[in-house]
């Protein structure tokens, strides 16, 4: 079952490579959003199902997006340049991704944040 | 010592000094001190001083000082105390316990201006910071480069071709920049040099328009697409016969009180272009990351006569 998920990237060459690999592993893309007012008004559009979150957006953090997904309950996954301090030491807990990500690391942090085990975890076709 | 000698001294010494006795409360300042902070020495006298300090740094100081000087141990903090000016300047408080006859008297402390040096410090750690957050979105993006050329099909001869071309004009971006000091990239020597790996000949290229400085994301963009273009000249376009020319023109435009580069790529002379079954990875870069990336507007024609390319951005 692919995931609809949101990228939240200002580097548009990264986003590309993101929604190539997203692809590649059966998920389909929701939408890519440079800026947090574009993310937002993609979320309010529904039928997220994740989104992948790069924290340095230039000149502004994608903390406001992590904090609307976080009221509505949907998943989401920190991706950074920066290492886990890129968080600041907030959202104690989330996964964070490591900017260059291989397909495998982003295939694993999609299966653990939205098929948690012990949930009846549906599987990936790729 | 006599008196005067000692004044002399303390008056003169090119650092601040104060002193504290056995109830922690401060009974002298020297000249400097009260030339900085501006005050008389009444008012710094007993815990007048701590008025000075930043608030957000009074109650780390005060501890530290308190539990310090009960312990009798020397200190060594750093915070900000306001200037007569009103400005707030970092300082290093030196305090160190002394003794008469044997008996705990009191502190003596020594304070420094460090404010250039702390100033200095977190602009570097800045620095670091956006320098390891740069690198690690350069090496994502190389890798998004390594991908698009290894699968864009052909010998493993020809992906490498692409992928060091690619890489060559990400190469010349950073220097272009890096000579000038981070600050931005000069249009027309871009263009000039992202161009010359794949021009066959010089008279085969046309370069004009008004030379504006980009900053440095918008430079990379820029370069990446112009490389894009040039190497699909190369392989199906305007470069890959022996007469074909491409023209690279463009000026700056007022467009709702933003300046806007409109830039056009116009191939004539070269073989007949059809537009191709699958838009490839220059197609998508020129048609997805300008108006992603830097809120500008792209489109790519392949008309018969040749590909042009209209690209507008924000400057």
């Amino acid at each position: 079952m692919g995931l609809n998920v949101l990228v939240v990237e200002d580097e548009m060459l990264v986003a590309l490579l993101t929604e190539d690999i997203l692809r590649e592993l059966g998920h389909g893309v929701a939408g890519i959003a440079p800026r947090v007012s574009s993310a937002m008004s993609i979320i309010d559009t529904g039928g997220i199902d994740i989104a992948l979150l790069d924290i340095n957006l230039g000149a502004e953090k994608s903390f406001p997006v992590a904090d609307t997904l976080e009221e509505k309950g949907i998943p989401f996954i920190f991706i950074t340049g920066y290492g886990p301090a890129g968080l600041e030491g907030r959202y104690p807990g989330r996964t964070v991704l490591n900017k260059p990500f291989t397909p495998d690391e982003l295939h694993a942090a999609l299966q653990g944040n939205c098929f948690p085990s012990g949930c009846d975890a549906p599987v990936l076709h790729m | 010592m006599p008196k005067d000698l000692f004044e002399e001294l303390a008056d003169n010494a090119p650092v601040m000094i104060w002193r504290a006795g056995l109830d922690k409360a401060c009974d002298f300042f020297n000249r400097p001190w009260l030339e900085f902070t501006g005050r008389t020495e009444e008012e710094e006298l007993g815990s007048g001083w701590a008025e000075g300090v930043h608030p957000d740094d009074y109650d780390r100081c005060l501890q530290i000082y308190i539990s310090s000087f009960d312990a009798r141990l020397e200190f060594s903090m750093e915070y900000r105390l306001r200037r007569h000016d009103g400005v707030y300047r970092w300082i290093l408080d030196n305090g160190k316990p002394f003794y008469r006859n044997g008996a705990f008297a009191g502190y003596f402390g020594s304070c420094i201006d460090i404010h250039d040096r702390k100033t200095l410090e977190e602009t570097q750690t800045l620095l670091v910071a956006e320098l390891n957050h740069r690198v690690k979105n350069m090496l994502a993006t190389i890798q998004a480069l390594a991908r698009q050329s290894l699968s864009g099909g052909g010998s493993a001869k020809e992906a490498e071709r692409r992928l060091s071309a690619r890489l060559m004009a990400l190469s010349k971006v950073h220097e272009l920049l890096a000579g000038e000091g981070w600050q931005g990239a000069g249009f027309s020597e871009l263009v000039r040099e992202v161009t010359s790996f794949s021009v066959p000949r010089s008279e085969r290229i046309e370069i004009g328009g008004p030379d504006i400085r980009l900053k440095p994301a918008r430079a990379q963009t820029l370069a990446l697409v112009l490389k894009e273009l040039s190497l699909n000249a190369l392989e199906f376009g305007a470069w890959s016969n022996a007469a074909g020319k491409v023209s690279i023109h463009w000026q700056i435009a007022e467009k709702e009180g933003q300046r806007f580069l409109d830039l056009e790529w116009r191939e004539s002379g070269g073989p007949p272009v059809e537009e191709p079954a699958r838009r490839g990875f220059g197609s998508r870069l020129i048609l997805n990351l300008l108006p992603h990336e830097a809120a500008g507007s792209s489109e790519l024609r392949f008309a018969p006569g040749g590909v042009t390319a209209w690209i507008s951005l924000p400057v």
